[in-house]
């Protein structure tokens, strides 16, 4: 029990994951896709933070890992591998982008159609 | 020079992606510096791939390490013969959509609007460029986001309708590039690098990792939600009906290409044809859904009333042959390989004539088409010739792949595959003969003004060396066995 709960950064990824994967392909209304979508991204930025802390820390009798900086007194622990972070940080950049992209076009064709339901605007197209 | 060459990779993304940033900046003086800045770069850049495609095939691949980090903890840049000859396809047809867009878009876009097509445009250049030369998945990933980023704007840039399919696109293109960057993040939990080829060593200890396995389902699924494989093509024909002509013209050669060559960079250089004679279920299925694509895309167009839709769906079956070609071996890889150059160089022509005819008639729907044969014969013929190689009559283009998947079949001894070939073949003679019948056999018009120059000669072009590609390829098999050697398929 204790070792399915431990991993519970893990499994708020694969819920995050679900959640917005339903969110972005079903739900009728654009601007709850885009929602959907936002979700679906940083699920995945979480499982990157998550991959960046690596070892089994409660059996070695240390903390967690630190931050990767060179520390005489410190080099008993285990630094956080910093490769990932700069990845998400990237990532939410591109995913920002993506947003704000999506939601000009929502405004956009709200304005054209006055609405924003997938169901009504595919009888448009 | 050969100097001057290594610099090459990093310079021909620079140029596009300063140029993309001048021409906003210029934007404030003059709202004419997007076309001559876009077409000198491009032509740049033309002139670069080549240099570097004849720069590899002499002297090897080529690495440029960014910043001068060693990898794999810095990014590289890493240019062998494929991703050259890649890089060629997209400089090329880059620079022909270029040429064919200044008449459309004065037609299609507000004067006040040209500079900021023009950006974006050469923002999506600059990501193809990128995908093409880099040798890091992470790297990858940003340069499809830019290139994909870019197209969801300038698709959208026609207004009205386009914004709706501009919006699907960009959702299904958003979870597909997302779910790269799964593959990429469940990799790097595997491996610990992010460098093709350091990652390709570390995998082959791995093969039989369940991680491993699924970062490689994840990419596939992203891949093929980008290049519109067939059970998520469902946004690419409004995409391409709705878009502005000159785009489609571009997404359409170029930017499906680099999707495609994606897939093949991560099937060939880090998973490697080890692991999936490893797993054969996951090559099976692969095939399996390559081929459903084949025959559904096929089907669909056969049904299709509009002329850019239509070519759409043949776009979504003959995404399907280069995936099934990447599932069969040596033979194809040659398939696989030739097929990017001959599928860009037919569809270019064919959605520049069906681009020209809605510039000049608004003609957007088949049967409008009647006549047209005798009264713009030029147009005509280019779309003509462009058809006549999609159905793969000898010695086109399409013949050159259909022969090699043909031998790949015979080679792997999977014959199922030449059955879908054959059934593939003859439903596009379906759809594109009722084209070419309603041309020049139906109806009777006036002898009219043709499309304009600019946009003629460029599907002109494409037209006619769709024709004798298949005279060209057999020049340059060579090419293709270095393009296979360079992958170590034997």
């Amino acid at each position: 029990m204790i070792d399915i709960l431990g991993y519970y950064n893990y499994w708020g990824f694969v819920i995050l994951l679900s959640i917005g994967l339903y969110g972005a392909l079903a739900c009728e209304n654009y601007f709850k896709k885009m929602v959907g979508l936002s979700i679906f991204q940083t699920a995945i930025f979480l499982l990157f933070i998550s991959i960046a802390d690596v070892g089994d820390f409660a059996t070695l009798g240390l903390k967690s890992g630190t931050a990767p900086i060179f520390w005489e007194e410190l080099h008993d622990y285990r630094y956080v591998n910093p490769v990932p972070h700069v990845l998400v940080l990237t990532g939410i950049v591109v995913a920002a982008a993506t947003l704000a992209l999506g939601l000009a076009l929502i405004i956009r064709i709200y304005r054209d159609y006055g609405t924003l339901n997938e169901e009504e605007l595919r009888w448009k197209l | 020079m050969e100097a001057v060459i290594e610099h090459f990779p990093v310079l021909a993304v620079a140029i596009s992606l300063l140029s993309s940033f001048t021409i906003l900046v210029t934007s404030i003086y003059t709202k004419r510096a997007g076309y001559p800045i876009s077409l000198a770069v491009t032509f740049i850049q033309l002139v670069m791939a080549v240099l570097i495609l004849i720069g590899v095939l002499t002297d090897g691949t080529i690495n440029y390490w960014l910043g001068g980090w060693r990898p794999p903890w810095g990014i590289e840049y890493r240019v062998d013969v494929l991703g050259a000859y890649v890089l060629v396809i997209v400089a090329l047809f880059s620079f022909f959509s270029t040429v064919y867009a200044k008449r459309v878009v004065e037609e299609e876009i507000e004067s006040s609007k040209h500079p900021y097509f023009y950006t974006l445009w050469m923002l999506l250049v600059s990501g193809m460029v990128g995908v093409a030369v880099t040798g890091d998945l992470f790297n990858l990933f940003v340069f499809l986001e830019i290139s994909s980023l870019a197209t969801y704007a300038l698709i959208a840039m026609a207004g009205r309708k386009a914004l709706i399919a501009s919006f699907n696109y960009l959702v299904l293109g958003a979870v597909g590039i997302s779910f790269y960057l799964l593959g990429t993040a469940f990799l790097y939990a595997a491996t610990g690098t992010l460098n093709m080829y350091d990652a390709r060593v570390l995998v082959s200890l791995l093969y039989s990792s369940k991680i491993v396995q699924l970062s490689f389902v994840f990419y596939f699924i992203g891949l093929a939600m980008k290049m519109a494989l067939f059970p998520f093509h469902i946004w690419q024909p409004n995409a391409y009906e709705y878009s502005p002509s000159a785009v489609t013209v571009i997404i359409s050669t170029a930017l499906a290409k680099i999707n495609a060559y994606a897939l093949f960079r991560i099937i060939y250089s880090v998973y490697t044809i080890k692991f999936f004679q490893n797993y054969g279920i996951i090559l099976d299925a692969t095939a399996f859904v390559a081929s459903v694509g084949i025959i559904a895309g096929s089907l669909f167009a056969i049904m299709e009333k509009s002329l850019k839709k239509m070519l759409a769906y043949s776009s979504v079956a003959n995404v399907g042959y280069i995936v099934l070609a990447l599932t069969l071996g040596k033979w194809g890889v040659y398939a696989a390989a030739s097929h990017l150059l001959n599928h860009s160089l037919m569809k270019a022509a064919l959605f520049m004539v069906a681009g020209g005819f809605i510039y000049r008639l608004g003609a957007r729907n088949i049967d409008d088409l009647e006549g047209l044969g005798r009264a713009m014969p030029l147009s005509s013929a280019a779309f003509a010739m462009a058809a006549v190689s999609m159905i793969g009559i000898p010695p086109s283009a399409g013949f050159v792949t259909k022969l090699f998947i043909l031998l790949a079949s015979l080679d792997t001894g999977r014959f199922v595959f030449i059955a879908v070939m054959i059934a593939s073949s003859l439903l596009s003679l379906v759809y594109f003969w009722r084209v070419i019948e309603i041309l020049y056999m139906k109806g009777h018009r006036e002898r009219m003004d043709e499309i304009p120059a600019s946009m003629l000669y460029p599907a002109l072009l494409m037209g006619i060396l769709s024709i004798s590609a298949g005279i060209l390829w057999f020049f340059n098999v060579d090419m293709l066995q270095q393009i296979a050697l360079a992958l170590e398929v034997k």
